[in-house]
């Protein structure tokens, strides 16, 4: 028995989104928020600051997420679940404060759909001329990049190193990533 | 080329115990940025990280809600985990033991009178008993100002959402990291220690009959949890939206405004109404039950009630709050509906807490006959009825 718990423990995702679908058994739901749980709670606290309202958004969102996986099919569950938790508590904070959301747009996404963005496959080619791309960023974002992920410097480091803050540095490293992307798969096609 | 390649490396989920040692910074400078790169490489991750580091001891908030999943696991597969629930189930227990120790002049009542109410009562159930009478013979419901002026149950006695059974569990596994031993050693003492309050009572003791076969029938209508509360699913029956008045500010505004009217274009209130689904309506009466605001969700189950009038979900929970504002006639009511009810999804916990609120009313004799009932019916609440029976 114990065995058999470790197993399904050792699950993939997809795995235990099949048996959930198969067996409307909960337990593969249980798995799920063990592994992803405190990082739907993260998010809500990002976007709803308050320990009370996040404990409450996080119960809901699995709530929903057992209904909807019943009824949809989800390739990726872990990007699917972050797009329910940030479009939920986006959600929730136009209903409290609509005049405060300021980016509403941020809930364009399509629940249906398996949003893939962070995911977009970069191929081996592409990667040639990530040096090229590098240099066609921002320089904030270039520095960023370049001691974070070439000269592998933590966020303080690079903070200590640039002199900004390391919630710049995050910022940086995050939109240059974004900006790549962008520039990498424009130039491939 | 293999540097460059982490950029878009797509990464592992953060766990529990990476984030709570990164925000310890508990973590060596080549650990911090193996974990910096798991942040960087994904939005889920980082946006996570980010909420936990703008709100700092955060994490026993988390804590905190993995404990309510792991306490509250559902009765289906309680038989699995009956050990790790036990603890739990025993702590009311004792608490309802001690609460009858305390009590223990109620049985110097003139039992004529408690028989005189009783018979009362009785005929009240009988009626109820009947689902034609049902809607023949609407509840009576209290109005706002008798709800607002209700006293609440002193706090401990309280049925809240933490402390009743079908408290929805979200995690249905255990966490491996949770010491079985412990467990079971707490609950073994605390069951030494109910044995202990047990014995210090009168030894005016009611034998029950070990049952070893359950006789309560389990329900197969669909369920769902709305605020971690069980509810009986109606999403596809009650289709019909709810109508509820709404409210809002009018006004002239200062420039039409017409100065022979003397002040008469102050702010005016305008009423209209507004529809909400079914299931969102009782979403938030579910919401503020959770968060004991049993009055306010008591108007909110009442609303319900005059457009589903047999809803089980509005019988039950309003009968709760009825206990909690300890208006116990009107909880055995809304309990009966929900005993004579088609779908029995709460039947085992209306009957139970049929019998503490008649408790509560001091109506002893009725509460035995439910009690005794509970206990041969060997369902969930049997040992519990055992116990109770042994302390009244």
């Amino acid at each position: 028995m114990r065995k058999t718990k470790k197993n399904i423990k050792q699950f993939p995702d997809t795995e235990l989104l099949i048996q959930y679908k198969k067996s409307k058994n909960n337990k593969y739901i249980g798995i799920l928020f063990e592994r992803y749980g405190h990082l739907v709670y993260g998010v809500c606290l990002k976007y709803l600051k308050n320990v009370e309202e996040s404990q409450d958004a996080t119960s809901l969102i699995f709530e929903k997420v057992m209904v909807d996986l019943l009824r949809m099919d989800v390739k990726n569950f872990k990007s699917w679940l972050y797009m329910v938790s940030k479009n939920h508590c986006l959600m929730q904070l136009r209903k409290k404060k609509p005049d405060e959301v300021e980016n509403i747009s941020e809930l364009e996404y399509k629940l249906e759909d398996n949003h893939d963005s962070e995911y977009v496959f970069i191929k081996e080619s592409q990667l040639k001329n990530l040096e090229e791309a590098i240099k066609k960023l921002k320089n904030e974002q270039q520095q960023c990049i370049d001691l974070f992920y070439l000269k592998e410097k933590t966020y303080d480091e690079v903070a200590a190193l640039t002199g900004y803050e390391t919630k710049k540095v995050k910022s940086y490293i995050q939109n240059g990533k974004r900006n790549l992307k962008i520039i990498l798969t424009e130039n491939h096609t | 080329m293999n540097r460059k390649k982490k950029i878009f490396e797509s990464n592992t989920p953060l766990t529990k115990e990476e984030m709570d040692a990164y925000l310890k910074g508990d973590m060596s400078q080549a650990d911090k940025y193996q974990l910096e790169q798991k942040i960087a490489g994904d939005e889920f991750n980082s946006d996570a990280m980010e909420g936990f580091e703008s709100t700092p001891g955060a994490m026993e908030g988390f804590n905190e809600l993995e404990g309510q999943f792991h306490g509250n696991l559902p009765r289906k597969v309680a038989s699995k985990f009956w050990r790790f629930e036990f603890s739990f189930i025993l702590i009311i227990s004792i608490a309802i033991g001690i609460y009858f120790i305390g009590h223990h002049y109620l049985d110097q009542i003139d039992l004529d009178e408690i028989k005189f109410d009783e018979s009362k009562l009785t005929t009240q159930v009988s009626a109820d008993s009947s689902s034609a009478d049902i809607h023949i013979h609407p509840i009576k419901e209290l109005d706002d100002k008798e709800i607002e002026d209700a006293t609440l149950l002193e706090e401990s006695k309280q049925l809240t959402s933490d402390r009743i059974i079908i408290n929805a569990p979200l995690i249905m596994v255990m966490d491996s990291s949770i010491n079985e031993t412990d467990k079971i050693d707490s609950a073994i003492l605390l069951i030494n220690e109910e044995k202990e309050i047990i014995n210090a009572e009168s030894s005016d003791k009611k034998e029950i009959t070990e049952v070893t076969t359950t006789n309560v029938i389990s329900s197969n209508i669909g369920t769902l949890f709305l605020s971690r509360l069980l509810v009986v699913d109606y999403t596809n029956i009650y289709t019909k939206e709810i109508t509820v008045p709404n409210f809002e500010l009018t006004g002239t505004t200062a420039d039409k405004e017409n100065k022979s009217d003397n002040g008469s274009s102050e702010l005016a209130v305008n009423t209209y109404t507004q529809k909400i689904t079914y299931v969102d309506f009782l979403q938030d009466a579910q919401s503020k039950f959770r968060r004991n605001k049993f009055k306010e969700a008591l108007k909110d189950y009442r609303t319900i009630l005059n457009h589903y009038t047999n809803d089980v979900n509005a019988h039950f929970y309003m009968a709760l709050c009825y206990y909690n504002i300890n208006k116990q006639k009107k909880a055995i009511q809304h309990f009966d509906r929900v005993l004579n009810h088609d779908f029995n999804t709460f039947h085992e916990e209306a009957k139970w807490y049929k019998a503490m609120s008649l408790h509560e009313l001091g109506k002893i004799s009725k509460c035995i006959t439910i009690l005794n009932e509970i206990a041969t019916e060997n369902g969930f609440y049997a040992k519990k009825a055992s116990n109770m029976l042994n302390k009244i």
